[in-house]
């Protein structure tokens, strides 16, 4: 499977997460952070590694190594049921596992799927037939719709107020705000995807789920940067349907 | 250096770099493993959650060995 990432995409994606990140989209923005162009979401790349994984209940991991360049082609290799890589480079490198989850997490905010959203993701899943000709699975979208949720969920006081000392900002309300202002880059990804998920066959399905989103937690705080990790996850009749795990790391100046 | 550092940061390393374990050895040299700053950040994060040690890069030079890096973690210097 060869994938190519137009502006286009680019904005598409940003209209549907919210990942309206600089870097993506100010090249001033980017080369003062040192990078050479405005490279494509991460979890753009992601979307299209997932649609690869053909097996039943799993959990994967993804870690971006590197960033994905727009307008050019790069292919997306499977290697066995185990392993996947986007570009031959291996800028996201994808393993596969069985499904696995464990849930310890404490300050669960309850967030709604609104009408909003489902609209949001129809015509995202729309724009990708049309666009590029593939049809994501729903639980693909799925974990796209937690990722949204994760961007625009205004967190604990405590954590906001943690987050404002370290990084130095005021007045913060969610992720998006941190990113119009400090040097932020997903690094991993991880998802735990059930069969309930793999067997979602339409968008209509999801008012009858949960969703929940944990404050962030900080796991690692240096002079430089500071790394946190978001778990967000998705019940069904309080059983696990899908979850995922992304990590972002932050610069501090 | 106790047998159970070597063998997480040798499975970690191995995971991080997509390599054979086996081909990690004490006295591998860390630049032969080819670290980028993201893999870097991956072992700092894999460390700080198995040993809640907070790695520091300037730790490591040209001749640092794998067992050198596990000393260093095993001490919490």
């Amino acid at each position: 499977m060869i994938v190519n990432y137009s502006k286009k995409d680019i904005k598409a994606w940003a209209e549907f997460s919210g990942d309206y990140n600089p870097i993506h989209f100010d090249i001033n923005k980017a080369l003062s952070y040192g990078l050479v162009c405005c490279p494509v979401q991460g979890m753009l790349g992601a979307m299209d590694v997932k649609t690869n994984i053909h097996t039943h209940s799993f959990s994967a991991k993804m870690a971006f190594k590197d960033y994905i360049h727009s307008e050019k082609d790069y292919e997306i290799i499977t290697d066995g049921k185990k392993k996947i890589f986007f570009g031959e480079e291996c800028l996201i490198n994808c393993k596969i596992s069985d499904f696995s989850f464990e849930n310890n997490l404490t300050n669960l905010h309850n967030v709604e799927i609104n009408d909003q959203d489902i609209v949001a993701l129809k015509t995202f899943s729309d724009y990708r037939i049309a666009s590029c000709n593939v049809k994501d699975q729903i639980w693909s979208l799925l974990d796209a719709l937690l990722f949204r949720k994760i961007f625009k969920t205004k967190y604990s006081k405590p954590f906001l107020t943690f987050i404002s000392d370290v990084l130095n900002i005021k007045s913060l309300n969610s992720i998006n705000d941190i990113m119009a202002l400090k040097f932020t880059v997903q690094i991993s990804h991880e998802i735990n995807v059930s069969e309930k998920a793999l067997q979602l066959s339409t968008f209509d399905d999801l008012k009858y789920f949960s969703l929940k989103i944990a404050d962030p937690i900080n796991i690692f705080d240096d002079n430089e940067k500071l790394i946190l990790e978001f778990n967000a996850f998705i019940t069904y009749n309080d059983n696990i349907v899908l979850s995922e795990k992304p990590i972002i790391l932050l610069k501090k100046k | 250096m106790t047998d159970n550092t070597f063998n997480y940061m040798a499975e970690t390393v191995a995971d991080i770099k997509d390599i054979d374990v086996k081909d990690i050895k004490k006295d591998t040299l860390i630049k032969e493993l080819n670290f980028d700053s993201l893999d870097f950040v991956e072992l700092q994060v894999a460390v700080k959650k198995k040993f809640d040690f907070t790695m520091n890069n300037n730790f490591f030079n040209e001749k640092t060995m794998f067992i050198e890096m596990c000393d260093y973690i095993d001490k919490r210097e």
